[in-house]
């Protein structure tokens, strides 16, 4: 009956099929699916164990060591890239903040990875939105500092891990401040400290609301941004993402609304920055040098080392020096070299050390490697007998500015010998490494010294008056050399009171017969060297003791 | 719009006595057929419950799947049969072989019904009848027998078909129906709710983000820049300018290296301030180059950078570029790009020279001055 009604029937739909057997389909994708997740989970999780975190590569440990006058102006650096690393606690709590709002908002709570911001970051670069990274700040620190810079699904992947295994390992702050320490600012500047000198030319620890919050800012596209400033376009949209970095710190809570309110768009530094007289090389390469030798390693280990050298010298002086000397032009022919060395007695200290015009034509220092033919100007000390290490000095026909500038700066220091140095202190990582201390023995005899210091006096022919100063004891000018009338071969000329010790050489070349060398020439007569090096000294000697010129 | 329920009344009506049969075969075709009643009772009560959502040209498919799933989910709990030729099936072979023999469906219809595999239907199905002596045919009379027998139980029950109440039936189906809407309306809300909410903040967040984009930005806004001390500017051709901790210097081709400090007599007199230097102050000096006038000058003794630097040389109003050195020390240097022509300058001088206004952020005027020569 129904039986036969139905076997006869033709095979039962599709559709019909489909419908009855939905709930099982169903299920089954579902079970497949669990299943799926299951395994991509046991995969993650035998993934994740297997996963080290790798150490940081070379070039994020690599720091520039940076070199400092005696006011802590920067003078220049060395190194292969430009990084200095601060610690967290240098860094200001704002700039943190900035920097978490304008890259990894949920930084101090995530796991190392946001599946929300990458989720956004698909939806974004789908939509064609505006372009944004799915990476926390974890994660760009694995990517900048521990991985290299390879593109592909695999390293993202293993990424992610690194970044969930660090963010269980270590904690926030070491996470953060790793980041800022290694993330590429633009302007060749890795990490915040090179960043705020490029950008602000201060320290990591004066930046202002609005310069972090434009740092912050700069971090998306750094190699775009870092033409703020000369770039009306660039400045535009580097001024609203700015905007924005501010609002999202305000509504966090990170800055107040009146700190909002008052924030002022930053002056930016220029980039390229302007020439400085080639003279921070010079200063550079002697401080280098003592660096090295004080710490014990070379200076190419100096160099990466991430050292703050902090020097003697007097930036604002040796400018003035440079511009003063600039004017002292030689004759056709003639190279005139000029040599300029203040050394505080008593203690060694050498604020000014001037030995050529521009490093890139003149790398050799006159100052410290040349030899001048002193011809009378060690006339003072023929009859006195001289303690080590200025003993051969008479004798010698020829010595180094920096030398014979020690032996003037013991005469003012009452006969006590202080070895000239340029470092003061060492510091890297905000520890102290190493620290001067003057090096000063008796090489002249009180009396003699004395004695010396009548005799400068006495020689001195020049018919220059003594400049009153009321602060200051009384001061020896003392000009001589080799040769004599128009045939001057080198001028010394020296200023000397308890506080400083100025003594400038001049003398002049020509090429030599043979390529390359030189040979030593006379001075041209117009105006009358002894004059304008006398002229110069005193110009160079009110600039560092009154501070102007 | 016809009460979707009367269908289902009339089908009930009209399927129950079939229903309460296979549902007598299903459990072993044993004991009281009212028994069964109970089972059906629960199938129609689920059945109607749903009964909107079941296909109406498949009906009898779903209630016969509805009746089957009851039974197997009963008969988990259920001890073996007591007697009979299906005494030794299992529940599942029981309900394959009703199917299969007495309902008239092929395998893979079973296999649907069932959610099975046709194989486990096919298997099921043999193994089933061997235990019950491996004839189909005289199953299948067993199963006609027991039928006629329920059948006429339920003849002789009356108008009322064998005890099972339809109104009641639809009451039961009505409610659990409410209460599963209910359970699905709650669970929806709990799920949605928070989801609202969420998608609710993150418009209302990025409204107020939106709300704020950059300002108005100042078109006449001095450019300013950062140098450090010593840092040579080209501010025009032949014009170098560099900032030291004291003073402004400056070289032209005519006057090299030249000296401005922040304490210089002629610029204190200049800013008329005598004793209270710290007095907001600026001032124009003019040099003159190859052909025409570069205009650069000083400003100090401000609170922060200064927003816009302005220099006016007879009516005509210019911008000037700001130098400052790091950490906003309050003073700086401005200049402008554009030459002066000798005659312009010199047309100023009928109402007092060249003179410089600078303005903070707020656009107050904070200091001004004029040429000190």
């Amino acid at each position: 009956m129904r039986r036969t009604a139905r076997s006869s029937g033709l095979r039962i739909p599709l559709r019909l099929r489909l419908r009855r057997t939905r709930g099982r389909l169903l299920r089954r994708l579902v079970i497949a699916f669990l299943l799926l997740i299951v395994t991509l989970c046991t995969a993650a999780v035998v993934a994740y164990r297997l996963t080290g975190i790798p150490d940081p590569h070379p070039e994020t440990v690599t720091q520039s060591t940076v070199f400092v006058d005696d006011k802590g102006s920067y003078l220049g650096r060395r190194g292969p890239v430009d990084r200095q690393e601060v610690p967290l606690s240098q860094v200001p709590r704002y700039v943190q903040d900035a920097v978490i709002a304008a890259e990894n908002r949920t930084f101090r709570t995530d796991d190392g990875v946001s599946p929300r911001a990458l989720a956004r970051a698909v939806l974004a670069s789908l939509t064609g939105g505006e372009r944004q990274g799915g990476s926390t700040i974890t994660q760009q620190y694995v990517k900048n500092a521990l991985l290299s810079p390879e593109q592909s699904l695999s390293r993202k992947a293993r990424e992610a891990l690194i970044a969930i295994k660090l963010d269980r390992t270590r904690s926030k702050d070491e996470i953060l401040a790793g980041y800022l320490n290694t993330v590429y600012f633009g302007r060749g500047s890795a990490g915040i400290e090179a960043a705020a000198r490029n950008y602000f030319g201060v320290d990591t620890r004066e930046l202002t609301v609005s310069q972090g919050a434009a740092l912050a800012a700069i971090v998306n596209i750094p190699s775009y941004y870092e033409k703020a400033g000369s770039d009306p376009k660039v400045t535009a949209t580097l001024r609203a993402r700015w905007e924005w970095v501010l609002d999202a710190m305000t509504a966090s809570g990170s800055i107040t609304a009146k700190q909002r309110a008052e924030a002022a768009f930053p002056a930016f530094r220029f980039y390229p920055p302007g020439a400085t007289e080639g003279q921070r090389q010079y200063m550079i390469d002697v401080a280098a040098q003592e660096a090295a030798d004080r710490l014990g390693i070379t200076e190419d280990q100096l160099a990466r080392g991430g050292y703050t050298v902090h020097t003697t010298f007097d930036l604002a002086l040796q400018d003035a020096t440079t511009e003063a000397v600039k004017d002292i032009k030689g004759s056709k022919g003639i190279t005139l070299h000029a040599a300029v060395v203040a050394i505080v007695p008593g203690d060694g200290a050498v604020r000014l050390l001037y030995g050529g015009s521009d490093y890139a034509r003149q790398p050799f220092n006159d100052a410290v490697g040349g030899a001048v033919e002193a011809g009378t100007a060690l006339d003072p000390f023929a009859k006195f007998p001289l303690g080590a290490p200025l003993t051969a000095l008479p004798k010698t026909a020829a010595p180094t500015p920096l030398k014979l500038a020690s032996a003037y700066a013991t005469v003012a220091a009452n006969g006590m010998y202080a070895a000239p140095y340029t470092v003061t202190r060492i510091t890297r990582d905000g520890r102290q490494v190493y620290s001067a201390h003057p090096d000063t023995r008796r090489a002249l005899d009180e009396k003699d010294a004395f004695m010396v210091n009548a005799m400068m006096s006495k020689m001195y022919v020049g018919a220059l008056p003594a400049v009153p100063t009321a602060q200051r004891a009384p001061q020896t000018v003392f000009t001589a050399g080799a040769g004599g009338g128009i045939t001057r071969r080198t001028v010394w000329s020296t200023r000397l009171d308890p506080q400083l010790a100025l003594t400038t050489a001049l003398f002049a070349d020509r090429p030599g017969k043979k390529k390359n060398t030189t040979a030593p020439a006379q001075l041209p007569n117009d105006p009358p060297p002894t004059q304008s090096a006398a002229e110069t000294t005193e110009q160079i000697w009110r600039l560092a003791t009154t501070g102007t010129g | 719009m016809p009460d979707p329920h009367d269908d289902f009344t009339a089908y009930a009506h009209a399927h129950l006595p079939r229903l309460v049969t296979t549902a007598h075969l299903l459990s072993g075709a044993t004991g009281d057929p009212r028994e069964a009643t109970e089972l059906v009772r629960r199938t129609l009560v689920g059945v109607c419950a749903r009964w909107r959502r079941i296909p109406r040209d498949d009906v009898d498919f779903y209630v016969r799947r509805s009746l089957v799933k009851e039974f197997l989910r009963g008969a988990r709990r259920q001890r073996s049969l007591p007697d009979g030729v299906l005494k030794d099936t299992s529940a599942r072979q029981r309900a394959v072989l009703v199917m299969l023999h007495r309902e008239g469906l092929r395998e893979a219809e079973i296999a649907q019904l069932l959610g099975w595999s046709a194989g486990a239907v096919g298997s099921r199905a043999r193994r089933g009848l061997a235990v019950c002596g491996g004839d189909a045919g005289r199953l299948r009379e067993l199963f006609a027998e027991a039928a006629q027998a329920v059948e006429a139980a339920q003849v002789g029950a009356g108008v009322v078909p064998f005890g099972v109440p339809l109104d009641a039936v639809e009451q039961r189906g009505r409610a659990l129906r409410r209460r599963r809407r209910v359970v699905v309306a709650a669970v929806c809300a709990l799920l949605l709710v928070p989801a609202g909410v969420f998608a609710a903040g993150r418009i209302v967040g990025g409204g107020t983000a939106d709300g704020s984009v950059a300002g108005v930005v100042d078109v006449a806004r001095s450019p300013i820049r950062i140098v450090a001390p010593g840092e040579r500017v080209a501010a025009v051709p032949g014009v170098q300018v560099w900032l030291t901790s004291d003073g402004k210097h400056w070289s032209t081709p005519q006057r090299p290296n030249q000296f401005l400090g922040l304490t210089d007599d002629s610029y204190a007199s200049a800013s008329k301030v005598g004793a209270e230097s710290e007095k907001p102050a600026a001032s124009v000096q003019p040099d003159w180059l190859n052909s025409s006038y570069f205009l650069s000058g000083l400003y100090r003794g401000l609170s922060a950078d200064p927003a816009r630097v302005e220099v006016t040389v007879d009516e005509n109003k210019m911008t000037g570029t700001v130098l400052t050195l790091a950490g906003s020390p309050g003073w700086g240097v401005w200049y402008t790009r554009a030459p002066l022509s000798s005659a312009e300058l010199k047309a100023s001088y009928g109402d007092g020279g060249p003179t410089v206004t600078v303005y903070d952020a707020a656009g107050k005027v904070v200091a001004r001055g004029g040429a000190d020569w």
